[in-house]
């Protein structure tokens, strides 16, 4: 076994080589390996324990009545070896719904569970995913394949969540990912979710820091949904600036099984939400939301990589961005048709709202069609405020401000209404009324600050 | 006298449109603007309401004893100016309900008053919905988006009696009515003309001065008001066009 600084110092020593490079605005202005490159990477530290975290969070969202798990700096925050939606039960893959450790599981358990979760490593050739040329060379894919080692390397704990076959949970699970610290952090959170068949679960997952904190995380969720079964998983980010967030989530679906998908990216200085879904059986169903509200000097990149390999699939995507101040986005969606889907429906779009003139918007929708029998779209639109509806609405007697206000919730709420879930629409709606009053920073009450009463 | 222009010059883009308007208006009263298309009544009612885009170069407009130009657009709007647009605009995913709010208690802050829960906002709207003939269905729709011409209109009349302006300048809201729409909105008009507010009505058509009835109209023709008569005077341009009024235009 490395040990973990050596580790580091190899990442580190090999990342310089792998920076893009390239012009252009799609030379990746945003790349985890930048960020290992950095000088000041390696005083960043790992933590190798969760003793001293906090292992309850306070959080009294209003009307938000969930299962609440909570993860500390990659750390799962609970009573080792239990089932954490039932304290007074073990961990165990059995009859019943289990959010554990994946080390609390036993040997023949986590080797069942991560068998799910192979499948990319495979050689293209002899995997189910046929992966494109394009896809294969050094690029997007590969990297994603070296950050998924890195997490995997270094990640000090996973987080399960497990439903048996047709186990519906009476409320949705709320997992909280909090990155505390007062020194540089460079953090891998893992969750591991397998759905067996007909299950179906609501998930929020927010990630929260301190205002200040200096967090680089290289995130990895791995999903399984087998035939039929149902996952709504809302991924809502709302950290400080100095954090730099890589979240990747990863998604197999089998026969019929369904995946609604949000990304929601409320704060933080460098964000990347990348999605990768092999749709491997036929009806499997994937839609895939997105959301960043931006302003100073953020910055968000949303890569988006849908495989189709069956039949009788279908994929939307559909992503939306308020960009103020010098805040950056970059939208990059590719949508791969393999010649045996057939039948295949996908659609992509991606739409950004510049609210001040030094914002920047860059989106490449792509797709990659190699059946004949399908229905696929794609459109990317850059606009400003309408002038003439804040002159409208100021006419009316309402400020400059909160005219612009009401036009950027009311370009997000296209987006929010999505969410299948009513309690969680309302909360998640509430959240992005603070971010455009300029609230949700403010809010130094409660570590989450996602708290607070009407406004 | 609650507005008074003297001598308004104003320009777009270094165009002059605007060349030394006069009008007062005072409470009570109800004015039309009639002119050739053109000519500068939108420009008029814009400069007043306040939009930034338009020069104004010279010239005074009093409102309420105050220097208009003091005043930004949704000051104006708090003071009691309502501009019912030509072309109303649209706002998607914006519901007429929850644009009106935030107008009225906007409105209503500016005036030092506490904002209207919801249940009585639901019923004032309910109340002035009634007035205009304004389906629930309507009014949960986004503002004016995919409304008929004569639905993007009547919503400016509703928006009017929510707000019940001290001056409304209401600019060809008649345009595009059919008989019945013109009724309802000349009504909603009327019901809200009283002894302490007045409404310039900019329109083409005598048709809609049966209706509302003025007691002053004006020609506005390149850039001024070239004669002012009484409702007599909208018959005549009826009958005769703008032609006879050459003389009176005295640039080109
Ligand atoms: N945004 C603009 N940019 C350039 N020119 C403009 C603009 N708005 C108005 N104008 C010009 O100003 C002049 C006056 O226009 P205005 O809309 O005030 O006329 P109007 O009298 O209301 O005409 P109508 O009866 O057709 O409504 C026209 O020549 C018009 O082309
Ligand atoms: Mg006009």
């Amino acid at each position: 076994m490395q040990n973990t600084k050596d580790m580091l110092q190899q990442w580190a020593a090999s990342a310089k080589s792998r920076i893009p490079t390239g012009r252009g605005m799609f030379a990746q202005h945003i790349s985890l390996w930048k960020e290992l490159a950095a000088n000041d990477f390696l005083q960043r530290k790992t933590p190798l324990s969760g003793n001293g975290l906090p292992q309850e969070f306070r959080c009294d969202i209003k009307d938000l009545d969930t299962h609440r798990v909570s993860v500390c700096n990659g750390f799962v925050a609970g009573q080792a070896g239990r089932n954490l939606l039932f304290p007074d039960k073990d961990a165990a893959l059995g009859n019943a719904p289990c959010v554990c450790r994946l080390q609390d599981l036993s040997p023949a358990e986590r080797e069942r569970l991560q068998a799910f979760f192979q499948a990319e490593e495979a050689e293209p050739e002899s995997g189910k995913i046929r992966l494109t040329a394009d896809f294969a060379k050094p690029g997007r894919g590969a990297d994603t394949l070296q950050f998924v080692r890195l997490n995997r390397e270094l990640a000090p704990e996973t987080l399960v969540v497990y439903l048996p076959a047709g186990c519906h949970l009476d409320k949705p699970l709320q997992i909280v990912n909090l990155c505390l610290g007062n020194e540089p952090l460079f953090l891998q959170p893992h969750y591991l979710m397998l759905l067996e068949k007909g299950a179906s679960l609501s998930l929020v997952h927010c990630t929260d820091s301190h205002p200040q904190a200096d967090i680089l995380a290289n995130a990895l969720t791995e999903i399984h949904l087998q035939a039929e079964a149902r996952l709504e998983y809302i991924q809502m980010q709302n950290v400080g600036d100095r954090c730099k967030i890589f979240h990747h989530i990863q998604a197999n679906l089998q026969a019929g099984a369904h995946l609604n998908l949000h990304r929601m990216t409320l704060n933080g200085g460098i964000t990347q939400n990348n999605t990768e879904i092999n749709l491997l059986e036929p009806k499997a169903h994937a839609e895939v939301f997105g959301l960043y509200l931006q302003d100073r000097e953020q910055k968000t990149d949303n890569q988006v990589k849908i495989n189709h390999v069956a039949p009788q699939t279908y994929s939307r995507e559909l992503f939306k961005g308020v960009m103020d101040d010098s805040a950056q986005a970059y939208f990059k969606g590719h949508v791969f048709v393999s010649p045996q889907a057939q039948q295949t429906e996908a659609y992509q779009s991606c739409r950004n709202l510049l609210v001040s003139p030094k914002a920047q918007a860059y989106a490449k929708p792509y797709l990659e069609i190699y059946a004949d029998d399908v229905q696929c779209n794609h459109g990317v639109t850059v606009g400003q405020l309408d002038e003439d509806a804040l002159f409208y609405m100021r006419c009316r007697g309402i400020s400059a401000e909160s005219a612009r206000r009401l036009l950027m919730r009311a370009y997000a709420d296209e987006i929010l209404k999505e969410i299948g879930v009513e309690e969680l629409r309302l909360w998640l709606t509430s959240l992005v009324k603070k971010r455009f009053s300029g609230q949700l920073q403010a809010c130094q009450d409660c570590i989450l600050s996602c708290t607070g009463g009407e406004c | 006298m609650l507005l008074e222009i003297k001598d308004l010059h104003a320009s777009i883009n270094g165009k002059p449109i605007l060349k030394g308007v006069n009008l007062h208006v005072n409470r009570g009263e109800i004015h039309a603007i009639m002119g050739p298309n053109g000519n500068g009544k939108s420009t008029l009612a814009s400069v007043i309401a306040g939009k930034e885009m338009f020069k104004v170069d010279g010239g005074q407009i009093n409102y309420k004893g105050k220097n208009l130009f003091d005043l930004n657009v949704e000051e104006r709007a708090c003071e009691g100016i309502f501009l019912g647009f030509q072309y109303p605009v649209e706002i998607p995913g914006v519901s007429i309900t929850s644009f009106m709010r935030a107008a009225v208690n906007q409105q209503r802050k500016y005036k030092g008053l506490d904002p209207m829960d919801t249940f009585a906002f639901m019923k004032y709207m309910e109340e002035k919905q009634a007035l205009v003939g304004m389906t629930d269905k309507l009014a949960n729709r986004s503002v004016n988006e995919g409304f008929s011409g004569g639905e993007k209109k009547k919503n400016e009349i509703f928006q009017m009696a929510m707000l019940q302006p001290e001056l409304a300048i209401l600019d060809e809201t008649d345009s595009g009515l059919d008989i019945d729409a013109l009724r309802i909105v000349a009504g909603g008009v009327n019901k809200l003309a009283n002894k302490d507010n007045a409404v310039v009505v900019i329109t083409h058509y005598q048709r809609l001065l049966d209706y509302i009835v003025p007691d002053f109209v004006h020609v506005l023709a390149d850039g001024k008001i070239v004669k002012t008569g009484t409702k007599e005077l909208a018959k005549e341009l009826e009958v005769k066009g703008y032609d006879w009024l050459k003389d009176h235009i005295t640039d080109k």
